[in-house]
């Protein structure tokens, strides 16, 4: 079983409270998926922006990591796994 | 200036973090908990395995396995592609957490720091109490498991946290490293590789307990200064002294400076000199990984008289081109045309710099091939190498102290 | 590039400026063991205890012999990340006239090591009190300098002849550190003054141990006598703090040592001065 490694755009419903970026729910493949919590939170650094990590768990026990460029400012869905399935796509 | 512990009043933890990158996964994806995970470079080409979680342990996985005979040993196993920058974050927050507890904290690497206790925290019952409280908030605060040994020395510290792991806590005074170490193979103790064991082999010496027995003089005939120290090793004793990181020390600016031969007036030759200084200070930037954005020209004359002047630039550099046309530019612009004794390039307001080049972060094969090169980077500095913080900088450093001598030629057994 | 002849005079990597650094004049005395080194230590494990407490060390044992490179190594391997040394000249090149080019470069290049390992911060030479201020010896010292291009340099004299005016631009225009002594008020010995002359700044305590000073040991004697039994008092330490405050403002180090050797007692004065440093929020 793998992740998927991807690099999908996706529209991502965000609250700034308190200086923290917090994903709350985004849209991909046509579904909805609500962050039931933030599993982790990391940076990386490019020349002077800093690009924000998160691994988020779904409802459903899925879990992804999301990736937040404030030069967008945009959010790319970076890795997804689905805890269904039974073979992924590299 | 590290705070001095006299030698009977201090105790070293070695915190050693569980499967780390395998374990940080689960952490980050709790539906892999409990499950074998296999972190690996990009699962769909041929590579080897970086890391193994214990459930996957069982089968024969370890690291270093090529991922072909890891997915014939253990089917069933959870396939990731590493992440360096994931670990290294975990890491330092580590790190943050064990300075709350005593600011003599060394990292060792990236998955295991050594803190020291001093004081009234210096008796072995104080230090397993605070051993223990610190494995639950581990547990608590990062969702991770860590091994502690605690001992009077790092060298027993180290051994002690290798002997039960996962979630291992084990406290060893001397007498107790003696019971538990001289019974066995003189190759588990710290520092001893496979050559040496060979050559103390040689002599007779097959367990640390026949180590700790031996002749001094023999061993000193036989390994030169480090024969005496094996042997105090076997003891359990050990004089390497715990270099703690002090944050904001390290990595706030990087320079050079040089005193001339003689005062001097000549714009070509000073000229020349800034370029010369400029080059060594970029270098040094790039070697550490770092960019910076602030460029300071300090200026000295014959009478003494110091002279700094900074400019901002446009974005991080550590570009020598970049650094030297800011430090020209300051220099003409501040210069008076008296004799000069010293002139100095400094580059300040300093961020780590992502590793790889400036390419699109997410086309597939460069993203592939970076994560390649980060991750060989990560794992071949654990045996050489400590990541430290300084805020949100991580500053690679050399190791203070290892035992036997240089680093190279030493064999960390292998972890992940 | 312009191919510049300053390309021969090393860079100094800047880190952590006004800095003090505190350590002693030597640290292998088998008469330290009990007083500051734990009981049972052998002189093997010295140099490791020691770098436990101080950040540098002056290394003088290169006064009574000419260093290999393996002396270095060993003190390398010994000691961790950070730690400093500063090294006292041969005593042929201060106490006997030597200006021979072979005996300067063999003892230069011993210095390999620690050069290496980014450990190395300059030269002593400690001249005897009978070293006056004559044109003979002043063209001793500018020989000296040249024979020993290159390296920081810190330069102690004893005899009083050598406070003069032209001291200070001197020693500037030579690239000559002025080290700063600390000894008994006696006639003939130079006072404790202070003065900038190089990036780093330089003072030794030898203690004030008058009645002692010129007996058997004698001027331009042995080291190590009853000359260096002194324990320096608090309030003694504490005249230095406002000097050693402004030299740090000044200069890019400031390095102090402790040579009164005798019994430890430099080794306990030393940390006295850390810890009067520190309360004064001096980076120390």
């Amino acid at each position: 079983m793998t992740f998927e490694s991807l690099s999908d755009p996706v529209d991502v419903l965000t609250a700034f409270v308190d200086g923290r970026i917090q994903p709350l729910r985004f849209r991909w493949q046509g579904r909805v998926v609500r962050v039931r919590r933030v599993t982790g939170e990391w940076n990386r650094r490019e020349g002077s922006t800093l690009m924000r990590y998160f691994s988020v768990e779904s409802h459903g026990a899925d879990t992804y990591e999301l990736c937040y460029d404030p030069r967008g400012p945009r959010w790319i869905l970076s890795r997804a796994w689905s805890a269904s399935s039974r073979k992924g796509r590299g | 200036m590290e705070r001095v512990l006299e030698k009977g009043e201090r105790m070293i933890l070695l915190v050693d973090m569980d499967a780390f990158f395998a374990s940080v996964e689960q952490a980050h994806h709790p539906h892999l908990r409990g499950q074998p995970v296999i972190v690996c470079g990009d699962p769909s080409r041929r590579g080897v395995v970086t890391a193994a979680s214990y459930e996957a342990r069982p089968s024969g996985v370890h690291a270093g396995m090529p991922l072909q005979e890891a997915r014939r040993l253990c089917p069933e196993a959870h396939y990731v592609e590493g992440n360096p920058e994931k670990y290294v974050a975990i890491s330092l927050a580590l790190l943050k957490l064990y300075l709350t507890i005593t600011p003599d904290v060394e990292p060792f690497s990236v998955d295991e720091a050594f803190l020291a206790l001093g004081g009234s925290l210096g008796s072995m019952d104080e230090a397993t109490a605070i051993a223990t409280d610190l494995q639950v908030a581990i547990e608590a605060r990062f969702g991770l498991s860590a091994s502690i040994g605690i001992g009077p020395s790092k060298l027993v510290a180290k051994m002690a946290a290798a002997l039960e792991k996962p979630r291992g806590l084990v406290a060893l005074d001397e007498e107790g490293f003696r019971r538990a170490f001289w019974p066995t193979n003189v190759q588990t103790l710290w520092g001893v590789g496979p050559k040496l064991t060979e050559r103390l082999g040689a002599l007779g010496i097959a367990t640390v307990g026949d180590l700790a027995h031996a002749p001094a003089e023999a061993l000193e005939a036989a390994f030169g200064i480090i024969g005496p120290q094996l042997r105090e090793a076997a003891w359990g004793r050990d004089e390497t002294p715990l270099v703690p990181y002090h944050e904001g020390v390290d990595a706030k600016s990087m320079g050079h400076e040089v005193t001339l031969p003689e005062d001097c007036d000549d714009p070509a030759f000073l000229e020349g000199t800034l370029l010369r200084l400029s080059d060594q200070v970029a270098r040094r930037l790039r070697s550490e990984g770092y960019l910076g954005r602030t460029v300071a020209v300090k200026l000295r004359d014959k009478r003494f008289t110091t002279r700094i002047r900074q400019r901002v630039l446009p974005d991080f550099t550590a570009d020598h081109r970049a650094v030297f046309d800011a430090a020209k530019t300051l220099w003409r612009e501040n210069w008076n045309g008296e004799a000069l004794r010293l002139v100095g390039v400094t580059v300040s307001s300093l961020e780590r710099a992502s590793s790889g080049d400036q390419t699109e972060l997410f086309t597939p094969d460069r993203r592939a091939e970076r994560l390649r090169e980060a991750m060989d980077q990560v794992r071949d500095k654990l045996g050489e190498a400590s990541l430290v913080p300084a805020g949100a900088l991580t500053h690679r450093r050399r190791l203070g102290h290892v035992p036997f001598g240089p680093v190279t030629g030493l064999r960390r057994k292998d972890r992940a | 590039m312009s191919d510049s002849p300053g390309a021969a005079a090393p860079s100094t990597p800047v880190a952590g400026d006004h800095r003090v650094v505190i350590g002693t004049s030597g640290y292998s005395f088998a008469d330290w063991v009990g007083p500051f080194y734990p009981p049972g230590m052998r002189a093997a494990e010295f140099l490791a205890f020691y770098a436990r407490h101080f950040e540098a060390v002056e290394v003088n044992a290169t006064y009574y012999r000419i260093p290999d490179r393996g002396m270095f190594e060993r003190m390398v391997q010994n000691t961790p990340d950070g730690f400093r040394f500063v090294v006292k000249l041969n005593q042929a090149m201060s106490h006997e006239g030597s200006r021979d080019p072979l005996l300067y470069r063999e003892f230069v290049d011993a210095l390999r090591p620690l050069k290496d390992a980014g450990r190395y911060d300059g030269l002593l030479a400690q001249f005897p009190w009978g070293f006056k201020r004559t044109p003979e010896n002043r063209r001793h010292l500018a020989t000296m300098r040249d024979l020993l291009q290159g390296e920081p340099l810190f330069v102690e004299f004893r005899h009083d002849s050598w406070l003069t005016p032209e001291l200070e631009p001197s020693l500037r225009e030579h690239r000559i550190g002025y080290c700063a002594v600390d000894e008994p008020a006696l006639p003939g010995l130079i006072p404790p003054v202070t003065m900038v002359t190089a990036e780093d700044a330089y003072v030794r305590f030898h203690g004030r141990n008058a009645a002692t000073w010129w007996g058997r040991g004698g001027a331009g004697g042995r080291e190590g006598g009853d000359r260096y039994d002194y324990d320096y008092r608090e309030d003694e330490l504490k005249e230095w703090v406002r000097k050693v405050a402004a030299l740090a403002e000044q200069a890019r180090r400031t390095y102090l040592f402790f040579n009164n050797c005798h019994a430890g007692q430099a080794a306990r004065n030393a940390k006295l001065m850390q810890e009067l440093l520190r309360q004064q929020n001096l980076p120390a």
